[in-house]
């Protein structure tokens, strides 16, 4: 009790006052803000191309909002000899604790009761709607596609998603080395000046557009593809005649033969296009001597791994390119075969001189194309992953027994023109999986035709050349 | 000296005063049965030194409480019937020519009933008002002028008027200007039937019984001296200031209804009267301050007659009273703008 408790009271409902007072202001500016916040980003979305995640960075206006509500709130804020003046009628001191603060009061101070600081409650449940509301308000106008965001006039054609695979499409040519820097950064501006200028009204001059730089990049991508594809091909062409090269040079059975295949690997490699491709690949070392058609066996391995690694990127390319839906079902296909080493190809390529075909039937004897089916019995097969056993085993399963067995105690009784009597009740025999079946003894039941029965007499009554008869 | 002026009044101080003003209150309710809260207001209203409307139907005791609380403050105590042919001679005194000697006239001044301590003005809406506007100078200025000699009246001096509200015909409205002289308007009630049934059981004629104490006047100068230092608070004395300002329909802090319902608001002698009469609740309450609650104890009576009603009030039968009761309700006594849907409650 007393002028001191009274004084601490006051101080703890001034501060819950102020705090209550500046949450409540502040839910109402944020409201506020919110709804203008939702119309503002209506607006952009309807007038510009603004992106979300940009418009989204207005929420960090809440904290200027706050500093707005403790900036006004600061002003009202109550007053401390007002605060007392509010616990004084509350308690009903008679004006003897705002006294306090003017007068000397001290003897009163035991008449003072025991001051309990009042709750404050804020009614909060309209303000909180309405914060709910415009909170509500705002995730709409995010959300909201933007065809409605348009008036029906004028509204935008939705081409996003089509321009960002376009997008996509060109970063990855430019990524593949297929579209140069500037033309692929051309290329961009125009699909964002495309989709700036989408109008619903005239939705045919758009996408007009749009198909023809399509049509533009699947063109680029097939001309790079069967560049790609030829690159292949002839780097399956040069690790082949390196692998055979390197056998000859293993075995030093045929100096000339492996010449030929020197030389010819040489020709293969000076080809520009797989010059330019493999002087980044190839030391520089080992090109010249290759080109110069005196590598030696390790040389001719090395060349051959990174040959191999060669195409194995470039069909990763071609991959890419099958996968952005940037060529077509044919170099689909194509890529599925490149880099298979085809004989034919390469006896086709080796054809000129005697020493180009003993060197095309030398590779056509050290390679096979695997398989059952193509290329000769005596070609070497070619295994490459072995297949898995998994899920591929066959379920064990006891079958019953056989009629042979019941047939290992018969005697012949004789032999019949006619069909053979059955007696009434017996039951044809049946074992074996036929008893399962449809099949009931077929021995009994098949009949044999009149014009059959003569043949079937003479194979009974034949003597065997061989010195075997029928048992009669 | 100064560290004097700065303290409040002390327990000691005060409960002598104190005592004296619950002793004269516990006669008045011994005297007059059942009307313990008309006699505290009207005690208070004689020791804010001002003078007292009552107002209420015949018979209901309106003399036998002026008479009471003369006899128990031992003050003299007159009574005029208001009438229409009542002139201000009547009330004031007049000059009355007398043989002063041997061949020697002169004239000489005849006090009216107006010299005294207590003066009842029964009926005093009954008076033309020539004889009203002679009450004016008298209840403000506590002192009569005639023929250019102003004398003043006893001290202590208080009227305690009374008007019927149901005979108005052949009565003159009191107007503003004295109806702002008095101090409170109190309504005198009907008593109930308890009250009604102990006074013609206990008391033949009705007669109330003689004040068993009576106060005497060095014990009555003590209280005054006492009410005059009780202390108002600045934040209690902002209140009174922004309740009065708060009838006028142009106030700032003008309610709706104040807004709609009254013509003209409370004088600033109606501040000052609130202000007065607060502390005198305060010192029958046994504080040396007047607090809120005194203010809005005495708000009532102080505004109910000070605030003119225009005629859209009386269409809605609105009355005075229920306006000020209404602005009581509205307005925040600590001045703290706590907004509509916050609400403080008492833990």
């Amino acid at each position: 009790m007393g002028y001191a408790e009274g004084e601490q009271a006051a101080t703890t409902l001034r501060r819950a006052l102020g705090m209550v007072r500046l949450t409540r202001r502040f839910t109402m500016l944020a409201t506020l803000y919110l709804f203008v916040y939702g119309v503002v980003v209506l607006l952009f979305r309807a007038l510009t191309r603004c992106p979300r995640n940009l418009l989204a960075f207005g929420f960090l206006a809440l904290f200027p909002v706050a500093a707005v509500a403790l900036a006004l709130e600061r002003r009202k804020f109550p007053a401390r000899t007002a605060v007392k003046a509010l616990l004084d009628s509350m308690h009903r001191c008679g004006g003897l604790l705002v006294a306090g603060d003017e007068r000397d009061a001290g003897a009163w101070d035991a008449r003072l009761p025991e001051f309990r600081v009042p709750t404050v409650h804020w009614h909060a449940r309209r303000h909180v709607l309405a914060l709910t509301a415009s909170a509500i308000f705002v995730v709409f106008a995010f959300s909201i596609p933007r065809r409605y965001t348009r008036p029906q006039s004028s509204y935008t054609l939705e081409v996003d998603h089509l321009v960002e695979e376009l997008t996509e499409q060109v970063d990855l040519l430019e990524e593949e080395a297929v579209l140069e820097d500037t033309r692929a950064r051309a290329l961009r501006d125009e699909l964002d000046r495309l989709a700036e200028e989408a109008r619903g009204d005239d939705p045919a001059r758009t996408l007009e557009a749009l198909d023809h730089i399509q049509a533009v990049m699947n063109e680029r991508a097939s001309e790079a593809a069967e560049a790609a594809l030829a690159q292949v091909e002839e780097m399956t062409k040069a690790q082949a005649l390196a692998d055979a090269s390197a056998t000859l040079a293993a075995t030093g059975r045929d100096p000339a033969l492996m010449a030929a295949a020197m030389k010819a690997l040489a020709g293969l490699l000076k080809d520009q296009e797989l010059e330019r491709m493999l002087a980044g690949a190839l030391p520089e070392g080992l090109l010249g001597a290759a080109q110069a058609g005196a590598l030696t066996p390790e040389q001719l391995k090395a060349l051959s791994e990174l040959l191999k690694q060669c195409k194995g990127e470039c069909r990763g390319c071609l991959g890419r390119l099958c996968k952005a839906r940037l060529i077509d079902a044919k170099f689909l296909k194509l890529c599925k075969n490149a880099g298979r080493y085809d004989p034919d190809a390469l006896a086709a390529f080796l054809a000129d001189g005697q020493a180009g075909k003993e060197l095309a039937v030398l590779l056509r004897a050290c390679c096979g194309k695997g398989g059952v089916d193509r290329g000769r019995g005596d070609a070497p097969m070619t295994w490459t992953e072995g297949s898995s056993e998994q899920g591929a085993a066959f379920k064990e399963q006891v079958l019953p027994p056989g009629p042979v067995s019941g047939l290992n105690n018969t005697k012949l009784v004789g032999i019949s023109a006619a069909v053979p009597k059955v007696s009434a009740g017996a039951t044809p025999v049946r074992s074996g999986v036929l008893a399962t079946g449809e099949g009931p003894g077929a021995a009994h039941t098949r009949t044999v035709l009149p014009r059959h029965r003569a043949a079937v007499r003479r194979y009974f009554e034949r003597t065997d050349k061989e010195g075997t008869r029928s048992d009669e | 000296m100064s560290e004097k002026q700065d303290a409040i009044l002390t327990p000691d101080e005060l409960k002598p005063a104190t005592d004296l003003m619950n002793r004269a209150l516990e006669q008045l309710d011994r005297m007059l049965l059942g009307r313990t809260e008309l006699h505290r207001m009207v005690l208070a209203g004689i020791l804010s030194k001002g003078h007292i409307l009552l107002e209420g139907l015949p018979g209901l005791g309106k003399t036998a409480l002026v008479r009471a609380i003369g006899q128990i403050l031992q003050l003299e105590f007159k009574r005029i019937q208001f009438t229409p042919d009542l002139m201000p001679a009547d009330i004031l005194g007049t000059h009355i020519l007398q043989e002063t000697g041997p061949g020697k006239r002169e004239m000489v001044f005849e006090p009216g009933p107006v010299f005294t301590n207590i003066l009842l003005a029964d009926e005093i809406n009954r008076a033309s008002p020539k004889t009203q506007s002679a009450m004016l100078e008298t209840m403000q200025e506590r002192s009569v002028t005639l023929l250019g000699t102003t004398r003043s009246l006893p001290d202590p001096f208080f009227v305690l008027a009374s008007q019927n509200p149901i005979e108005l015909e052949g009565t003159y409205p009191l107007p503003e200007a004295q109806l702002d002289r008095f101090l409170f308007r109190l309504i005198v009630q009907n008593v109930s039937v308890e009250v009604l049934d102990e006074i013609i059981s206990t008391r033949r004629q009705g007669e109330p019984p003689a004040a068993s104490w009576q106060m005497s006047s060095e014990q009555l100068a003590t209280v005054f001296a006492v009410a005059a230092q009780i202390y108002l608070p600045h934040p209690v004395s902002r209140y009174v200031a922004r309740l009065v300002a708060a009838t006028h329909p142009v106030g700032t802090e003008a309610t709706d209804q104040i807004r709609e319902y009254v013509s003209y608001g409370a004088s600033p002698r109606a501040a000052i009267a609130i202000a007065e009469s607060a502390r005198a609740c305060a010192l029958m309450a046994g504080r040396p301050t007047a607090g809120f609650e005194d203010v809005k104890q005495v708000a009532g009576p102080v505004l109910n007659h000070r605030i003119i009603l225009n005629y859209r009030a009386r269409l809605d039968k609105a009355t005075p009273s229920q306006v000020v009761a209404a602005l009581l309700d509205t307005l925040p006594e600590a001045g703290v703008d706590v907004p509509d849907d916050v609400e403080l409650r008492e833990a």
